[in-house]
């Protein structure tokens, strides 16, 4: 009876100790999952070609590559997370190598031509160059840059006409003035 | 390079009249061509005078040339400025948009229009 007992009580023993055994194992043997988890990422051709980068001198590129959010320690049973899209895929585009002005540029009010085409030929022309002149700001300030280009070649050819009176003009003027 | 150009030109047309206004005297040369407007209707245009004052200013009589057109004389500074701005618009929008404004526009030609009617009630 004692013998069977004792033998029994054994037995009881080495069942809970197997059953701690294989709980430890497979604890473990989740645990070494988890750890290789990363490493599992490599392949043998990804493992080759680091080693031919190494062995090549391919230095990782200067700057510092982004960095991934560190991964959770991952349920074996649940699927893997899919990684943050990082902004790398945008870094390919062409960056304008200056920073655009907001506004496309004033086009040439021709004030000061127009100005002194009024003061130092003709005043007629030279008003309506004015006009126009004044115009181009105004149209440019309404933000109609369209108009404003339109006004700016009309201050441009009353301009020239201006200056093209005043030449005739003495032109015509000074075989009179011979004369009389 | 095209900026540069037009330094060049404008240079050579400032110092062409200043030669030509250095040499000639306006008042007394018959070949110097006279305002229209004068002839026309008898009255000063707001130009009147600047070939005459450009010959005094160029000989050194600051009196003579304020007695000729004064605002020409006081605006002649101004011309520089605004010459190196109009070739340099697309380098400084900002400051052009400012100096060619609206309000900049209708003050050069009420300044203008009140010195042609001051100068014609006041100083004939």
């Amino acid at each position: 009876m004692e013998d069977k007992e004792k033998d029994l009580d054994n037995l009881e023993k080495l069942v809970e100790k197997e059953e701690k055994v294989t709980a430890h194992d497979m604890c473990s043997a989740e645990e070494e999952k988890v750890n290789d988890e990363p490493e599992k990422k490599l392949t043998p051709e990804e493992e080759i070609e680091a080693l031919w980068a190494e062995r090549l001198h391919l230095t990782p590129p200067p700057y510092p590559e982004p960095q991934q959010p560190p991964v959770a320690p991952a349920d074996p049973l649940q699927p893997p997370v899919p990684p943050v899209v990082s902004p790398q895929p945008f870094a390919h585009r062409p960056v304008p190598p200056c920073p655009a002005p907001e506004r496309e540029p004033m086009p040439q009010t021709h004030l000061v031509w127009s100005v002194l085409a009024t003061v130092m030929c003709c005043l007629i022309p030279g008003i309506v160059a004015i006009v126009y002149s004044t115009m181009v700001s105004s149209r440019y300030y309404a933000g109609d840059l369209e108009g404003a280009r339109r006004a700016s070649r009309m201050a441009e050819y009353w301009i020239i006409a201006s200056v093209v009176t005043g030449v005739v003009a003495a032109a015509v003027y000074l075989p009179l003035s011979l004369l009389a | 390079m095209k900026r540069r150009n037009a330094y060049i030109l404008v240079g050579v047309a400032v110092a062409a009249v200043c030669a030509v206004y250095f040499a000639v005297d306006p008042a007394a040369s018959r070949f110097v061509p006279k305002c229209l407007f004068h002839q026309l209707t008898g009255w000063q245009c707001p130009g009147c005078g600047s070939q005459r004052m450009l010959h005094a200013l160029l000989h050194g009589d600051i009196a003579a040339a304020w007695h000729h057109n004064a605002v020409l004389l006081l605006l002649l500074p101004l011309l520089a400025p605004l010459l190196w701005l109009e070739l340099n618009r697309t380098r400084h929008p900002r400051l052009y948009m400012r100096v060619h404004s609206v309000s900049v526009a209708l003050t050069a030609v009420s300044l203008l229009v009140a010195w042609w009617i001051f100068r014609n009630i006041f100083l004939s």
